[in-house]
């Protein structure tokens, strides 16, 4: 389950999964923390010794306190001391913090006869002493520091008011002041083995938390209701359920661990200022906006909070107090719109506009409702076409979308084919409204955007621990300037090698990366290197079609590939001017290919003459016209007239592709002219 | 040719248990054994079935790839308890360079401060999350 991140505006960073305790990284500590403080479990002990003037009826707990200021909960009350004329007061059975993020201790006392007002007693350092003495009067302990048990309403102030942040909720914002957490993490990776009669339940291929105990069992085929989870051992992968399973015995059986029915759809807020304070009763129910499914998502635009289910958009907007009216909030919650979102991290907020994905395509959000805009690519979206590429949805908790401040992009990350992390994306132009689909040669797991050096970039999570920057550079992984030799002609290859003489290829740094054959034998082949010598490339796959000294590789190169719409020819008694003008940026570096495709043939037309003009190649029964990408002024030509005589038999349509590889030059085509054409 | 890997990848497993060819369902859920090349065993697990209301006996597993493996050519062994017969199957798997043990990255944050920016990743190889200071290309 892919984490999710939010940052408080004293820049604490808050990490939450739905599987483990909500973490923090305050950006100095070595190590991620567990945010918020536990409770000290058990009771002061208060008894009173010797011959003074402490006199009354007295009550204390104990808190923790953490280095950030974040107070734990109150301990249980102790037992209640009345004494008359002794010297201290003393404390015993004190807690002791397991938590090292705890750095002091408080011992709350009240002033004799008032219950509602304690005063800080012992504030001390000492983490490891469990008795403490106070010769404190009612005098001088109401002059210490206050601490208000309830307010003036009677409302918690100190008992559950620093609660920490539940763990069963995957999902985190920052709003109004605020930390949000929402969401049900439902856990149902492997199987169990489970025997009826008995409550101890055997996990296969799991990967149980602690943190699960407390949350519910459902067993695969089984209606009866969810059986509580009492204790997990992590180690062994055992649950140990409140009560013996009454159900039927199973060698294995899919399974799933969900939080309480109330949870599921529900949202907590933090104490305001206090994000690791979060009182169990601040939670709100969905539900009760008419919301039908699980939270998927929560994402802010201005001052208002949308919660997101797999259909469905509700805003969630509140002042002071999050809790709806009947709560004594000012809290509102509202369904605002029939389409929703995959996950949380499908939602690209743009100039407050809310880009997101949902099963029905991509769509724009705002506050006046939602605007579809992607029936250019609604293909990917029909389960039931027979296309060539279709959004498979089993993974789509590893769908993620980025927004390309630079390039003024939206790219979805999602998976085309069954593997387990995307590889693919939709690529939305939000200001010309155009699509495309991007491939990747390695799994694109997780992005953001980010800044280097103060240029807005994009970050994108591979494999292997990877971590590259978007559009950094014009090749895949590998750097030009250091990587040694990084493209050439092939000299020599076997089934899963290939060799170039006169390469000098950098052993260390080339496995992992993408090697493509761009001309010549085996044109159009991409591999990934698994390991490398100074003149030889060994990779994953065995090529398809075996290289030979014909063949050419660019190492890192990027493959492209675009093709217009199509046209007709216009219609002529006698052969006209047809021409092709493309109009382009390149180096010396990189390969392109243009092709046509006649009357909407599958297969591109093969030329009929082997020629060289205006910088383009054409070979006599080869579909691909190479294009001389060193050309100075980026300007490709060809003439290809001919004649389309009305209710004659001939050439009718045509469709123009090109497609390359780029090398270390960026490669840029940004016009292409056809004539003799009518639409 | 064998199935092959990166460091950090799922190596997949995933087989039907059959008795004479025909799917059958074991007793208990089969266990999988993996072996380095000396022949050393490093894992061992139970494999969860696959889908069970829709297919007999089918059973898979995503072992990642992780700080327990180096590269190079590992064997499997995986065994099972049909109708008080043994049920046996075994293959071979091979991890190949390029890879690296920490596994994927399946989140990513960018934490910009006035004095220095940090990503946070989240790996798959552990769960666990990872800094690093001042992204540079």
């Amino acid at each position: 389950m892919p984490k999710t991140f939010a940052q408080s505006e004293s820049g604490v960073v808050y990490i939450a999964d739905g599987f483990n305790a909500v973490q923090r990284w305050d950006g100095n500590t070595s190590a991620l923390e567990t945010a918020g403080v536990a409770p000290p479990a058990t009771a002061v002990v208060i008894a009173g010794s010797g011959s003074g003037s402490i006199s009354g009826t007295y009550t204390a707990y104990q808190r923790f306190v953490d280095r950030f200021g974040n107070f734990s909960n109150l301990c249980p009350i102790s037992n209640t001391l009345t004494v008359a004329g002794v010297l201290q007061i003393d404390y015993s059975s004190v807690d002791i913090p397991t938590s090292s993020q705890v750095v002091s201790r408080q011992i709350l006392r009240n002033a004799s006869g008032n219950t509602s007002s304690y005063y800080l007693d012992v504030d001390t350092t000492d983490l490891t002493s469990t008795t403490f003495t106070s010769t404190k009067t009612d005098a001088t302990l109401t002059a210490q520091t206050l601490v208000p048990i309830t307010d003036s309403e009677g409302n918690d102030l100190a008992a559950t008011r620093y609660t920490v942040p539940p763990d069963d909720m995957p999902l985190l914002l920052m709003a109004n002041g605020r930390m949000l957490m929402a969401g049900e993490a439902l856990y149902s990776q492997g199987a169990i083995q489970i025997t009826q009669s008995s409550a101890t339940v055997q996990g296969i291929g799991t990967n149980w938390t602690s943190v699960m105990a407390g949350r519910y069992l459902t067993v695969e085929n089984e209606t009866r209701s969810p059986a509580l989870i009492s204790s997990v051992d992590t180690n062994t992968q055992t649950l140990t359920l409140s009560a013996v399973w009454p159900g039927r015995t199973y060698a294995f059986v899919g399974h799933g661990i969900r939080a309480d029915v109330d949870r599921r759809r529900g949202v907590q807020w933090s104490e305001a200022g206090l994000p690791e304070a979060v009182p169990p009763l601040s939670l709100l129910n969905v539900a009760r906006a008419g919301g039908v499914g699980d939270l998927t998502g929560m994402f802010r635009v201005g001052s208002l909070v949308y919660l997101t289910e797999a259909s469905r958009t509700h805003t969630f907007s509140f002042v002071n107090n999050p809790a709806l009216s009947d709560a004594g909030g000012d809290g509102q919650v509202f369904l605002s719109g029939y389409r929703g979102c995959v996950n949380q991290r499908c939602v690209v907020i743009v100039e407050d506009v809310a880009y997101m994905l949902d099963q029905q395509g991509v769509y724009a959000f705002r506050a006046g409702g939602s605007e579809p805009l992607s029936s250019n690519v609604q293909d990917l979206f029909d389960e039931r076409g027979d296309y060539d590429y279709r959004i498979r949805w089993e993974h789509s908790v590893f769908f993620h979308g980025v927004h390309d401040v630079a390039q003024e992009l939206i790219r979805f990350f999602v998976c085309l084919d069954h593997r387990w992390y995307p590889q693919h994306c939709l690529c939305f132009d939000y200001r010309q409204q155009r699509w495309w689909l991007e491939a990747y040669p390695f799994p694109i797991c997780s992005s953001c955007s980010g800044q280097i050096e103060g240029r807005p970039v994009v970050f994108l999570g591979s494999s292997g621990g990877r971590v590259f920057v978007l559009g950094a550079g014009a090749l895949d992984g590998v750097d030009s300037h250091d990587d040694g030799t990084l493209s050439g002609t092939v000299t020599s290859a076997g089934i899963q090698t290939l060799t170039d003489s006169a390469a000098v290829f950098d052993t260390m740094a080339l496995p992992g990366y993408g090697v493509t054959i761009t001309a010549g034998t085996g044109k159009g082949q991409t591999r990934i290197i698994t390991s490398v010598t100074t003149t030889a490339l060994t990779v994953m796959v065995p090529w398809t079609t075996a290289l030979d000294t014909t063949s050419t590789y660019q190492i890192g190169g990027i493959s492209f590939q675009w093709k217009s719409g199509v046209f007709r020819y216009a219609a002529a008694e006698k052969s006209n001017v047809r021409e092709l003008d493309l109009m382009g940026l390149s180096g010396d570096d990189g390969k392109a290919d243009l092709r046509l495709y006649i009357d909407r043939s599958a297969t591109p037309f093969k030329w009929g003459v082997s020629a060289v003009n205006q910088g383009v190649r054409t070979t006599r029964n080869n579909a691909d016209a190479v294009l001389d990408l060193s050309r100075a002024d980026g300007n490709w030509q060809m003439r290809l007239d001919g004649l389309r005589q009305g209710n004659m038999d001939g050439p009718k349509f045509v469709e123009a592709e090109i497609a390359g590889v780029q090398g270390v030059d960026p490669v840029e085509f940004y016009e292409l002219n056809l004539s003799g054409i009518t639409q | 040719m064998i199935p092959r890997y990166q460091l950090g990848e799922r190596a997949t497993f995933s087989f039907q248990i059959d008795a004479s060819q025909t799917p059958v369902s074991p007793s208990s859920a089969p266990t999988l054994r993996i072996y380095n090349g000396s022949g050393t065993k490093i894992k061992e697990l139970t494999i969860p079935p696959l889908d069970t209301d829709n297919v007999t006996g089918l059973f898979q597993h995503f072992v990642p790839l992780n700080d327990n493996f180096v590269v190079g050519v590992y064997s499997w062994r995986a065994s099972a308890t049909v109708a008080g017969a043994d049920w046996v199957a075994e293959g071979m798997f091979e991890i190949v360079a390029g890879g690296g043990q920490d596994g994927a990255v399946t989140s990513l944050f960018f934490l910009d401060n006035p004095a220095v920016s940090h990503l946070l990743y989240q790996v798959d190889g552990d769960d666990g999350v990872l800094l690093a200071r001042n992204p540079r290309i």
